[in-house]
């Protein structure tokens, strides 16, 4: 039990593939109770939301469904066209580690046995809680900043730890072992799992814009966006990467439109080359010159419009306005209607 | 193609010599290197070569005689191959660079040209402007030398690497290069470069993470590694100073200053007990961030960030003559780099008479001799001395 319990919480240590080879688990035959966590894992990596299992009726049967659910998440991941699916389905995984071992009352143990399982190369200290040789310690991502080397205790060619930097480093290396891991090449993957994930990819995609209009509504209506605003709209909260001329395009429209400065930073978060002080510093010039959308004749020329229609207007804010005030009107109208 | 001027006919006729007397053996598994090279006054003017061995590389040194020759820190399967992705990347040597231009040095406008020897003055980058000819004297590669030995001790001490992973070479012209060619570092990818020149250059700390905290309580940071014992003992030196330098970076009158600088033991001994002096509840953040701020800033070593994370970026070849002054890229010891002159040790050329026409040139020293000032006018010079004002735009005068 204490292996599955383990396995469990680390899904992508060598303990959990070892536990899927004793269970003869074959992928084609995963049930749905699987599948619905494997897709659980990918809809909490997409949006960042926590994700737990049920710990008051816990048994080893929902420990088997999570460790199985873990190489089905990352089949289904692997055939998704979302762009950073890859990262922050490692990333999930790094925060879900660190939850685990924080979580634990026996953390220091449980930091050992999977710094062990990890092979990594540690010593055990007096003042501090190991030492790694800087070299190993230098193999992970650092994407979490608190594990900068320069924040820590470098000396010789090692580098002391205390538990909770310990916690990190390992947190870390399962975002390494996860992302190295991905994508599983497209012949591996049975047919059902592509369906599937074509599924999940478009659900995704859609959750994700529609609650980021919720933010934004009652502000602006992007139904009513001119289409290539639309267009470059609906790409940017796809994750797809707009280039610096679309994104400067988007970025004036949604200010002349009433984006406020943070909503546009999570609009821009999106971006898979996302980099929070560089957007912050476009995003603070938008702001400050009040910079607003090109003319249509400037968006031709950048080959940026998506109907020839718009071209009628000057501006793509006078084609937001007049859709606005024709939405406006009829809404009115109804609203009149209802009171007699 | 490139045209060439009889100036680039000449250095490429002297180079050549030198080539034919001076075999490059400098480059470890060449085979698996990039090469790129310059003509007059043009870096890099191609690149994408490959040399299967020593012996081809320096027939292509004379019979082609670039005057820039330049290799990469990366070891590839294909080096020749374009574009990059399809050279197939297997290793990389770790490169610092270091060129006077990056260190802190003023420049002064001798004979309408830069001359860059002074040390301390922070304005130098904005003076330079877009001033392309440089002169850089003794002093602003002395002061580059220094900035060597400080990353060699960080190397050593913080990193724990070894003198005998570490090779310098001087670049030919302003600053020098420090490369390490341990097969661990040559295996580390881009990030963690990243980390260990953020690390370097004082990128990225957290004061609290050192054990800093200056909002409500005021501590110091007590054995959280050497750069908090490199901030700790630059506090102390800070509170050394002339209270008008504690003014300008803290901003506090100058009454409050000349107070700070008389009760300097009491500050050095609270550091040592953990703690910050308090100057005011109102004060005391923005006071210490930014006398922790240029203290890191002092302390730092200022890396060119480029050169030292980019992994295929190409470099001189060390032992190679540089276009722009006719120095050799000398590979040097740490021991040799003590007393290495590259005013002296870097000049290669005899003393034949040349004469040229210098539109304008500060005094400068080569071999020991002094040279100008110079304005409009035909000189005639050692060769030495030809190549280096050639290389700076000197016109060659039969």
């Amino acid at each position: 039990m204490k292996k599955l319990v383990f396995a469990q919480k680390f899904p992508f240590t060598a303990t959990a593939r070892q536990f899927l080879k004793e269970e003869n688990v074959s992928v084609s035959d995963v049930g749905e109770a699987e599948i619905k966590r494997a897709a659980l894992m990918i809809s909490r990596a997409f949006s960042g939301a926590l994700y737990d299992i049920d710990i008051v009726n816990v048994n080893e049967e929902i420990y088997k469904r999570e460790i199985v659910a873990f190489p089905i998440a990352k089949l289904l991941i692997s055939s998704m066209s979302i762009p950073n699916i890859i990262e922050k389905f490692a990333n999930f995984i790094r925060k879900k580690t660190f939850e685990e071992i924080v979580n634990d009352s026996r953390s220091k143990e449980l930091c050992l046995e999977l710094a062990d399982e990890l092979k990594i190369k540690y010593n055990l200290e007096e003042n501090f809680f190991v030492s790694l040789p800087l070299l190993e310690y230098l193999k992970i991502h650092f994407i979490d900043e608190e594990t900068k080397l320069i924040n820590k205790n470098v000396v010789g060619g090692k580098v002391y730890l205390n538990l909770n930097d310990f916690a990190r480093y390992l947190c870390e290396l399962s975002y390494s072992i996860v992302f190295d891991s991905l994508p599983i090449e497209k012949e591996l993957i049975p047919k059902k799992f592509i369906q599937l994930s074509k599924s999940i990819s478009s659900q995704l995609v859609n959750i994700q814009q529609k609650n980021f209009d919720a933010k934004i509504s009652g502000k602006m209506d992007p139904t009513l966006f001119p289409p290539s605003m639309k267009n470059l709209y609906d790409r940017a909260l796809a994750g797809e990467k707009l280039t610096y001329y679309e994104r400067l395009t988007i970025g004036g429209f949604l200010q002349q439109v009433g984006i406020s400065k943070p909503e546009m930073m999570v609009f821009f978060s999106k971006s898979p080359d996302y980099k929070k002080h560089i957007a912050q510093y476009h995003v603070d010039r938008i702001f400050e010159k009040e910079l607003s959308a090109p003319s249509y004749k400037k968006m031709d020329e950048f080959g940026i419009i998506v109907d020839k229609e718009e071209k009628k207007f000057i501006h793509p804010v006078r084609y937001y306005n007049s859709k606005m005030i024709i939405r406006n009107r009829m809404k009115n109208s109804k609203d009149g209607e209802k009171d007699v | 193609m490139f045209e060439v001027t009889k100036e680039e006919e000449f250095l490429q006729k002297h180079f050549r010599e030198f080539y034919k007397k001076n075999k490059i053996t400098s480059v470890p598994e060449i085979e698996k290197r990039e090469f790129g090279y310059g003509v007059y006054k043009r870096k890099i003017a191609n690149r994408n070569l490959g040399f299967k061995t020593n012996e081809e590389m320096n027939a292509f040194l004379i019979e082609r005689t670039p005057l820039f020759f330049s290799y990469s820190n990366s070891y590839y399967m294909d080096p020749k191959a374009t574009p990059m992705t399809n050279k197939f990347w297997l290793k990389g040597d770790m490169i610092y660079e270091f060129d006077a231009d990056e260190v802190k040095t003023t420049c002064e406008k001798q004979a309408g040209s830069w001359v860059c020897n002074k040390i301390g003055d922070e304005s130098f980058v904005e003076e330079r402007g877009e001033e392309k000819k440089q002169w850089f004297l003794q002093k602003s590669l002395e002061q580059t030398k220094k900035q060597v030995f400080r990353l060699v001790d960080f190397l050593e001490s913080d990193f724990g690497f070894t003198n005998d992973k570490v090779n310098i070479n001087f670049s030919g012209k302003a600053g020098y290069h420090v490369h390490l060619r341990n097969e661990e570092i040559q295996n580390l990818n881009k990030r963690a470069r990243i980390e260990m020149v953020d690390y370097l250059t004082g990128y990225g700390i957290y004061y609290d993470n050192l054990g800093y905290s200056f909002d409500k309580s005021l501590n110091c940071s007590k054995d959280i590694g050497l750069w908090s014992k490199r901030i700790n003992q630059g506090i102390k030196e800070f509170f050394s100073k002339d209270p008008v330098q504690i003014k300008a970076v803290t901003g506090l009158t100058k009454k409050r200053c000349q107070i700070l600088s008389s009760v300097k033991e009491e500050i050095w001994d609270k550091i040592d007990s953990g703690l910050l002096y308090d100057v005011g509840q109102k004060t005391n953040k923005a006071f210490w961030k930014s006398v922790l701020d240029y203290v890191v800033a002092t302390y730092m070593i200022p890396l060119d960030r480029q050169t030292s994370v980019d992994l295929h970026k190409i470099i001189r070849v060390p032992n190679t003559l540089h276009g722009e002054t006719g120095f050799i890229a000398k590979e040097l010891s740490l021991k040799e780099l003590e007393t290495f002159d590259p005013f002296i040790d870097g000049v290669v050329f005899d003393s034949q008479q040349v004469n040229v026409f210098v539109e304008d040139a500060p005094v400068f020293s080569l071999k020991g001799q002094e040279f100008g000032p110079f304005k409009n006018e035909l000189v005639s010079v050692p060769l030495f001395c030809a190549v280096y004002l050639i290389g700076k735009g000197a016109k060659l005068k039969e």
